[in-house]
């Protein structure tokens, strides 16, 4: 298993936690059918919710960030006229120059087993794999578990201060930010590249990634009331969840 | 890109069997399990089954959803603290429209994943509360879908659905809550009513 910085902390509070499910179960078991149903989730809201002092200019990227996507969304369309195992690779391939960064925040989080998993895959794609088109490394069950320097932070205990969006970038948060810039200068590749190299390719990045995936955003951008709240709390969730992995 | 290989083939070829026995096992028990792959199963076979049309299609999904998640149980933990607030029918109305949202998103994910196959993988089951993990494997990644459910007397019903550690309920509850905050119940109410009828 993996080694948990936070765990002298959360044994500290073990006690309180284990009273407090007491507590809850207790209440439940008396009113399982019962009309309270709800109580039990109002101590779950924390991982859903964050600080959002900007929110004003954050809902103007929000809408500006939607534009964009909805600009680019027919390359990605039109990629699909590739056969999928054909953008499959391509993902894999930029999958692939990011690995060795994961591994990095792997160690940074004293992760050895995915530090290790995580140098293997590169190493394997990298060579067998053909660059990295291939990914014969999860055949042989090394499973990518990315880290970035984002879930670092959030390891290390480091909230994810206050709700970001980012123009052309999307959701974040300060820890996230500043993880994200940090997880750049990470990597080679990003210092040897000139900056109009770097965007493009980014972009192409991201189109083959949109193309293989199932319209995700539409389908929750249409089912919410307002996507803005609707997809600050998803997105503060999943990076609650990923960093507690 | 994966190989197709033998040994891989043979693993998922036991898990299955292991799955399906399993799955006889739990039959009659009703577990958790049971519960989410009777459902999931049920829905993926609608989907994948050419003769329906896509309205006979869509009625027989909300059947299955009916019978697997606890609508009430969803609502009153979507609504919180609001819920207590509302009157009957306006509890009974929001019922309806948020059934009618989730089935909307959660169909239209499951539709868009219909070739894919789905894994069940763990039940966690804890005195009344339960969740159970499937993955739904695709060439490029793999999706975790979560479900949590509670136990009633009869039997056990989900009462939310976590993707990517996403939960629809935490989700939908915040946005509600921001919006009755500015528009109170009936404006909630209203907008639901406006978008159910927009989107078929």
């Amino acid at each position: 298993m993996r080694t948990n910085p936070l765990r002298p902390i959360l044994n500290r509070f073990a006690v309180l936690i284990a009273l407090l499910a007491c507590l809850t179960s207790t209440l439940l078991t008396a009113q399982e059918d019962d009309d309270d149903f709800f109580i039990f989730d109002e101590e779950e809201e924390s991982s859903s919710s964050i600080a959002d002092p900007f929110e004003g200019i954050n809902r103007a990227s929000f809408a500006f960030n939607d534009k964009i996507y909805r600009g680019v969304k027919p390359i990605a369309k039109g990629l699909r006229a590739f056969p999928e195992p054909v953008r499959t690779s391509g993902a894999n391939f930029f999958d692939n120059l990011g690995t060795p960064v994961s591994a990095i925040n792997a160690l940074l989080q004293f992760d050895l087993p995915n530090t290790g998993t995580e140098l293997g895959r590169f190493l394997i794609n990298t060579t067998i794999g053909l660059l990295g088109f291939f990914d014969p490394a999860s055949d042989l069950g090394l499973i990518s578990d990315t880290e970035d320097l984002g879930q670092t932070f959030g390891r290390y205990g480091i909230g994810q201060g206050f709700y970001l969006v980012i123009p052309f970038m999307g959701s974040s948060s300060l820890r996230d930010a500043l993880g994200s810039f940090g997880n750049n200068a990470m990597n080679p590749l990003y210092w040897e590249l000139h900056d109009d190299a770097v965007y493009p390719i980014t972009l192409v990045d991201a189109e083959i990634a949109l193309s293989l995936d199932q319209d995700t955003y539409e389908a929750f951008y249409d089912g919410a009331l307002d996507p803005y709240i609707f997809f600050r709390s998803a997105y503060t969730q999943n990076r609650a969840g990923r960093v507690e992995e | 890109m994966r190989f197709p290989r033998l040994a891989t083939l043979l693993i998922r070829l036991a898990a299955y069997m292991l799955l399906s026995l399993s799955f006889q096992a739990n039959a009659q028990s009703g577990s958790p399990m049971d519960t989410v792959q009777t459902t999931v199963n049920a829905i993926l076979e609608i989907l994948r089954d050419p003769s329906l049309t896509e309205e006979t299609a869509r009625d027989q999904m909300r059947v299955e959803i009916g019978k697997a998640f606890d609508a009430r149980a969803m609502s009153q933990s979507v609504l919180s603290t609001n819920w207590r607030q509302a009157s009957e029918t306006q509890q009974g109305e929001f019922q309806d429209l948020f059934m009618q949202t989730l089935e909307n998103t959660y169909m239209g994910r499951l539709e868009a994943y219909t070739n894919e196959t789905v894994e069940f993988r763990d039940e966690d089951i804890s005195n009344t509360r339960s969740t159970v993990d499937t993955v739904i494997v695709t060439a490029n990644n793999d999706i975790p879908i979560n479900y949590k459910l509670r136990q009633r007397s009869d039997g056990w019903f989900v009462y939310d659905v976590e993707v990517e550690n996403v939960s629809m309920v935490s989700s939908y509850r915040e946005t509600y809550r921001s919006v009755v905050r500015r528009d109170g119940m009936d404006g909630l109410l209203s907008q639901m009513r406006e978008r159910a009828s927009s989107q078929p």
